[in-house]
């Protein structure tokens, strides 16, 4: 049932002044994203300078390179966010991590994602994974934390909304599909099973959390169909920057090129 | 942070282009391998969406009725028995790819004439329709198979197929399809509500150079059905529908030398367990009760959920009605089109009516529909009071009600009467087993209702013996 309406949703017909709507509205809650392993001040610099001129939500980095970043979108209005806490596995003491977030938040960060623990997730250490994710939202006192849930590795759509769950009840502000470094990231079904948990969060606490779709977006007609999804199964309120992004280092170009 | 606008990105109304052009101003009926006036007269065609007249079709006399029946005693007699299978099953081929080429244009005329929602024609209907034409040219030369082992097979002769209800291409297929790859000649009488679909078809049976006769189509009324019933050239009558219309037939049909082949489809319940994941289930029901209504669907008598889990599911519920997207049907963004005809949504009307004022409590959708054409929003009915024609069927109007046990769900259901189908949402095997043993249906989806798949259906071998003498 959720893949047969996801895909009817994802596949809504978006036309004319809708689209531009769309595409205008996919940029605003772009989170432009560079995380490789050969990134350097000068390339993050050059995507900042791309993410200035475009005016998207954020620019996400390591969080070697959040002072760069924060220098090159100085005044823009455009926010700073890192991968924090052992990105992309989690497979660090959790001291390190929550280490690893402080330094990010004291570099200038605005935003931080951090993934939940998946081997204590999947090995049914559901109360340690709840008691990090307190911890590290407690370190990020004050800014954005985007939990991400790394949706391909979790096997199932229950353990999707269990872990979506876990991360709303610990306060995260958004909960978000994937590193991008997973062989499953982001699919219309995921993103609405993640959308029904959003849902009943605001149902049963009045909490309004946000969704962050990541890896995989590339094209323009792929982020019209994820926007009709957020729209119809989450309504109006939801399409915001506040409460929805799209994380992705390529998706700019194709939507800069969709009319 | 930048500022968006979120109110710009709207679903735009993306309706399909010139519609029109598919429809001809005039019908007659096509018999004998041609289109001839009926004697009858004719009546307009309404679109159910707006009201307006889409077509004049023909209304067929016991004349007319006369010349089809004839026409197709001819084609039985001088061509199409004597074919040998394999030759019959390449007329059929050729039929269905004919049907493939028209598909698009079959499915705009659809949303026409029964209001379908474009999208769902494009992407089930029709689909389902040609892979019921395929499937049935396939067992045209393999009829052997089709019976038990040992029988011999002989066709009927002439079939009259009556038609009924939503969905009339599919309806159609599974009419005619079956009939012919079993050896016989078709008169097909579509429902007078939703003709316009048949007709088209009968353009694919031109294009695919069908024997002429060996397919009649011909649009009536009532008096129409009841001559071609009472025909005494017609040998066997073919109807998959309401249980009483198919009681009638059979009256109609008992003494005379004539096969009945009448299924009836009887309304069935769904069932929502606590454990069951309540979005999905919720997902569920509202696909099978109000969008994805097929011919074989068993139209849903009532809904029972469990007690523990009922304030949720309404929640989810109306939240999830609210998000259907109603209007013009030729719209590719439209869930849900309107009913077919304005007998059936003031039926549907007077039901709600009655039950509120026997102390139900509606819920209805508040979408807001046009004013002109057949619509009637999606409803939930909470405590409709039981007793007799309390499961008439009355969609969208959905009565609902709470259990507390299996068993009392169970009991309850039982009293609702036999059914073609039920549904059961849980997320435990044991307990669907449970209910699937004892529930008085013909068929039990779990965590699904009715999954249309010709291959699979009873419509398959099972079907075809009923076409055959043995």
């Amino acid at each position: 049932m959720l893949e047969a309406r996801a895909a009817a949703l994802f596949t809504r017909a978006v036309r004319g002044v809708a689209r531009v709507a769309g595409r205008d509205l996919a940029i605003a809650c772009l989170d432009l994203t560079t995380l490789e392993g050969d990134d350097t001040p000068e390339t993050v610099r050059a995507l900042c300078a791309r993410a200035r001129s475009a005016r998207v939500a954020a620019v996400c980095v390591y969080p070697t390179f959040v002072d760069a970043a924060r220098r090159a979108l100085a005044g823009s209005g455009v926010r700073v966010a890192a991968v924090a806490g052992a990105f992309p596995s989690g497979h660090s003491p959790l001291d390190v991590r929550v280490s690893e977030t402080r330094a990010a938040l004291a570099a200038g960060a605005d935003e931080i994602d951090a993934v939940i623990d998946r081997g204590a997730f999947l090995a049914g250490r559901y109360d340690e994974v709840a008691e990090e994710l307190a911890v590290l939202r407690a370190a990020c006192a004050g800014a954005t934390l985007k939990v991400i849930v790394e949706a391909g590795e979790l096997g199932s759509y229950a353990a999707l909304r269990r872990a979506c769950d876990l991360a709303l009840a610990a306060g995260a502000d958004f909960i978000k599909t994937s590193t991008g470094k997973s062989a499953i990231s982001t699919t219309p079904p995921i993103a609405l099973a993640m959308c029904d948990a959003l849902r009943a969060h605001r149902r049963a606490t009045g909490r309004c959390a946000g969704l962050k779709l990541a890896g995989g977006i590339r094209s323009a007609g792929a982020a019209l169909g994820y926007l009709a999804l957020v729209k119809e199964a989450l309504g109006d309120d939801w399409l915001h920057p506040a409460r929805l992004r799209f994380g992705a280092s390529r998706l700019l170009d194709d939507l800069a090129a969709c009319a | 942070m930048t500022e968006a606008t979120p109110a710009g990105f709207v679903l735009a109304p993306a309706p399909v282009e010139a519609p029109g052009a598919v429809l001809r101003g005039r019908y007659g009926l096509f018999a004998g391998g041609d289109w001839c006036e009926a004697a009858g007269g004719s009546v307009a065609s309404i679109d159910p969406a707006n009201e307006r007249p889409l077509a004049e079709v023909g209304r067929a006399s016991p004349e007319d009725v006369e010349r089809a029946v004839r026409g197709a005693r001819r084609a039985y007699d001088k061509y199409w028995r004597k074919l040998r299978p394999a030759e019959r099953a390449k007329h059929l081929f050729r039929l269905a790819r004919a049907v493939g080429e028209r598909s698009g244009e079959l499915a705009l005329v659809q949303s026409l004439d029964a209001g379908t929602p474009i999208r769902y024609g494009r992407e089930h209907d029709l689909p389902q329709t040609l892979a019921t034409f395929f499937a049935y040219a396939g067992w045209a030369d393999k009829l052997p198979w089709a019976v038990r082992a040992g029988e011999r097979t002989r066709p009927l002769g002439v079939i009259a197929a009556i038609g009924a209800g939503h969905s009339p291409a599919l309806d159609a297929a599974c009419a005619i399809a079956p009939a012919l790859a079993a050896g016989n000649a078709v008169v097909f009488v579509p429902s007078e509500a939703t003709p316009l679909t048949a007709l088209s078809l009968a353009q694919a049976c031109l294009d695919a150079d069908l024997p002429p006769g060996v397919v009649n189509i011909v649009t009536g009324d009532a008096r129409t059905r009841a001559a071609l019933l009472d025909h005494g050239d017609v040998d066997a009558v073919t109807l998959r529908g309401p249980r009483r219309q198919c009681i009638e037939v059979e009256r109609a049909l008992a003494g005379m030398r004539k096969r009945a082949v009448a299924r009836p489809v009887a309304g069935g319940s769904i069932f929502v367990f606590e454990d069951a994941p309540l979005e999905a289930a919720v997902e569920g029901i509202v696909r099978s009760v109000w969008l994805q209504r097929g011919p074989f669907a068993p139209d849903v008598v009532r809904l029972f959920v469990q007690e523990s889990v009922l304030a949720e599911t309404l929640d989810l519920l109306e939240e999830r009605l609210r998000g259907i997207r109603h209007g013009d049907p030729l719209d590719e963004n439209t869930d849900l089109g309107p009913l077919e005809t304005a007998e059936r949504r003031d039926a549907v009307a007077a039901f709600v009516r009655r039950a509120v004022a026997d102390g139900a409590s509606a819920l209805a959708s508040d979408a807001s529909l046009p004013e002109r054409g057949f619509w009637y929003a999606p409803t939930v009915l909470r405590d409709v009071p039981g007793g007799p024609g309390s499961a008439a069927p009355c969609l969208p109007a959905m009565p609902l009600t709470s259990f507390r046990t299996a068993r009392e769900a169970l009991d309850r259901a039982k009293g609702l009467g036999r059914a073609s189908g039920a549904g059961v949402w849980t997320s435990s095997g044991q307990l669907a087993a449970f209910v699937a043993e004892r529930l008085p249906a013909a068929a039990v989806w779990c965590n699904a209702y009715e999954r249309f798949d010709v291959g699979a259906h009873d419509g398959g071998a099972s079907g075809l013996r009923d076409l055959l003498h043995t």
